[in-house]
């Protein structure tokens, strides 16, 4: 349990020195506002419009075929770094058909959104 | 990984074959119903019961991520029994939306297959990956009905709060890890008996109340119930029952393993705590699902005093083989899952397509307009009570006996009061449709399908209720494994 007393210290004194500067700002600075600094801040430009923006609902299942190829780099990248272990190591094989299950169950999820019709810009 | 660890898991690989085919099926042949989406993965959930029973027990699949033994067995048995009618029944419902979800037969099997990894995880991350596999489906499908703003709810309140509750679980699991580093559970149950002990003794005990809270999340004991009335009202009656059966059999399989993992460290200090739960959870359910005239909100009422009752089962628990209160709780959740996917069944059917007639006043004067159907939603109700020629007298019974004889005397009384108090709402809805005159309009739901899954459901339930023993012979023998894996 002593290991971990300097990790409490650490988070004890970021918690009291950041509340500190929080409340030492909020009391010591002036403050003067006026509509100008009110503003949203948008690179220095008078703001346009609102920020409540409507995204075009499309988007979402974009996003959603983004994860699918996201998720599929993301394992298979470590894996094909680490083929060359597993080949050493005598799992070579089983290894190999571990991933083409994963791989062939996000390409079934890949055609089937293609088949309805899901990567349609219409 | 090897080939035979690949054929011990054959049903669940059935069912992750027969997810694939229905949504290849479904966008590869159009068709105007749903009845081969229905037929395809009808086939594929027979061909994952054909090749049930495999391993024996002690057997670890994947280095020791699953467990296939008799324990393991029961519960996958339950899951598909539960998958086959919640299958039959929502292809009825699901065909007569406007626009077919024909989404509901993979994600179905796809959840089944999640709750069987649940019940064989012998791995605190299999265990999550199962959890999640479960729930990410079922959160699509009690979202399902497009054109209810009650199902888009209960989808969402579903997905937030089975989020937060995952979170929980996932810190009780890192906790646990950084306690004991393994995630295997027997190995962490040989580490906390070894001499010595565990020297992280409070990071270890905190891991396992964390994962207590995630799983009470899933169960909906209060007061982790929140949820639980919205989302089960909200959802489609078909998925209701799925869910309420079947997230409750593989949430109460991996608390026995984890209760029995971790009895001597956290479970035996934390007695009076789970107790409390116990008495918190039926009194609650039960008191509160007087006061409701809506028929699936007083059933969500009564799946949490439910839960309590298999709670109680959890707390006499003892790592004893055979002990005869982890048997009580593999027979409730098998009888319990046929009840309650039956009922639901039985309430999409009277209900009509958007659940209007949910009310209580849906089933007044049911018997004369349909005598069949009342005499089975009257069983189902019977055996829900636990009045006794049924199945759901014998779970009581085999919990609260072996809650007897391990002394937790109060909780047994108290449990035995809220089984009283249950009888008077199940009861009414009896009274409702034998003693009512009918008004409305005429009852209009003929489905063969509905109608042979709760005559089957009404049937088997009387049958156990009958000659309880050759499930009760079955819970025994998964019981003896649970005890035989540690």
């Amino acid at each position: 349990m002593n290991a971990y007393v300097p990790i409490l210290v650490v988070m004890t004194i970021a918690v009291v020195f950041s509340l500190l500067f929080l409340v030492l700002s909020k009391l010591l600075g002036p403050s003067r506002p006026d509509p100008e600094k009110l503003t949203a801040y948008e690179c220095g430009v008078p703001t346009r419009g609102s920020t409540n923006l409507r995204f075009y609902v499309r988007f979402y299942v974009v996003a959603l075929l983004f994860l699918l190829f996201d998720l599929e780099a993301a394992f298979l990248i470590p894996w094909a770094v680490s083929f060359r272990s597993f080949v050493a190591d005598g799992v070579g094989y089983s290894m190999f058909a571990a991933m083409t299950v994963f791989f062939g169950l996000l390409v079934v999820g890949l055609v089937y959104e293609w088949r309805k019709g899901a990567l349609e810009w219409e | 990984m090897s080939w035979s660890d690949v054929s011990l898991i054959a049903p669940m690989v059935w069912l992750v074959l027969g997810g694939v085919a229905t949504l290849l099926v479904d966008a590869f042949v159009p068709r105007k119903g749903q009845g081969h989406l229905l037929i395809t993965s009808l086939v594929f959930v027979v061909l994952a019961l054909a090749s049930l029973g495999r391993g024996s027990d002690g057997t670890e699949a994947f280095g020791g991520a699953l467990a296939i033994d008799s324990f393991a067995n029961f519960f996958h048995l339950t899951f598909l029994v539960v998958a086959l009618m919640s299958l039959a029944v929502g292809s009825v419902v699901f065909a007569r939306e406007e626009k077919p979800v024909a989404e509901f037969y993979p994600l179905i099997l796809f959840s089944t297959v999640g709750m069987m990894v649940m019940a064989s995880a012998l791995d605190l991350v299999t265990l999550f990956v199962g959890l999640e596999t479960m729930s990410i489906a079922l959160y699509v499908l009690s979202a399902s009905q497009r054109h209810s703003l009650f199902s888009s709810e209960a989808g969402f309140k579903y997905l937030l709060l089975g989020a937060f509750s995952s979170a929980f679980l996932l810190f009780g699991i890192s906790l646990i890890y950084g306690a004991t580093q393994t995630f295997h559970l027997p190995t962490i149950f040989e580490r906390a008996h070894a001499a010595g002990g565990i020297s992280m003794y409070a990071v270890y005990m905190g891991g396992w109340a964390l994962i207590l809270v995630g799983l009470a999340f899933k169960v909906a004991l209060v007061p982790f119930h929140m949820w639980t009335p919205d989302v089960y009202e909200g959802a489609p009656s078909p998925i209701t029952g799925f869910m309420a059966a079947g997230v409750k059999a593989a949430s109460f399989a991996v608390l026995l393993r984890v209760v029995w993992t971790a009895s001597d460290g956290f479970f035996s200090e934390a007695a009076p705590l789970m107790a409390g739960l116990a008495i918190l959870t039926m009194s609650f359910g039960n008191v509160v699902a007087l006061a409701q005239t809506n028929l699936k909100r007083m059933l969500a009422y009564s799946a949490i005093a439910h839960a309590g009752y298999i709670f109680v089962g959890l707390c006499a628990t003892s790592l004893r083989v055979g002990d005869p209160a982890a048997k009580g709780i593999l027979f409730y959740l098998f009888s319990y899952a046929l009840m309650n996917v039956g009922t639901f069944a039985l309430v999409s059917l009277v209900s009509g397509r958007d659940g209007e007639r949910c009310d209580l006043d849906g089933f007044r004067g049911l018997a004369r307009r349909n005598p069949l159907v009342s005499a089975t939603m009257a069983i189902l109700l019977l055996s829900l009570a636990g009045v006794p020629p049924t199945a759901g007298f014998w779970g009581k019974f085999y919990i609260f006996e072996a809650a007897m004889r391990e002394g937790h005397t109060t909780l047994v009384v108290i449990a035995l009061l809220n089984s009283a108090v249950a009888m008077y709402y199940y009861l009414r809805v009896i009274v409702v449709m034998y003693m009512r005159e009918p008004e409305g309009e005429a009852y209009d739901g003929h489905s063969p399908q509905i109608l042979a899954t709760i005559a089957a459901a009404a049937v088997a339930i009387l049958w156990i209720g009958l000659f309880p023993g050759p499930v009760s012979e079955l819970a025994r023998l998964g019981v003896t494994a649970l005890a035989h894996s540690f």
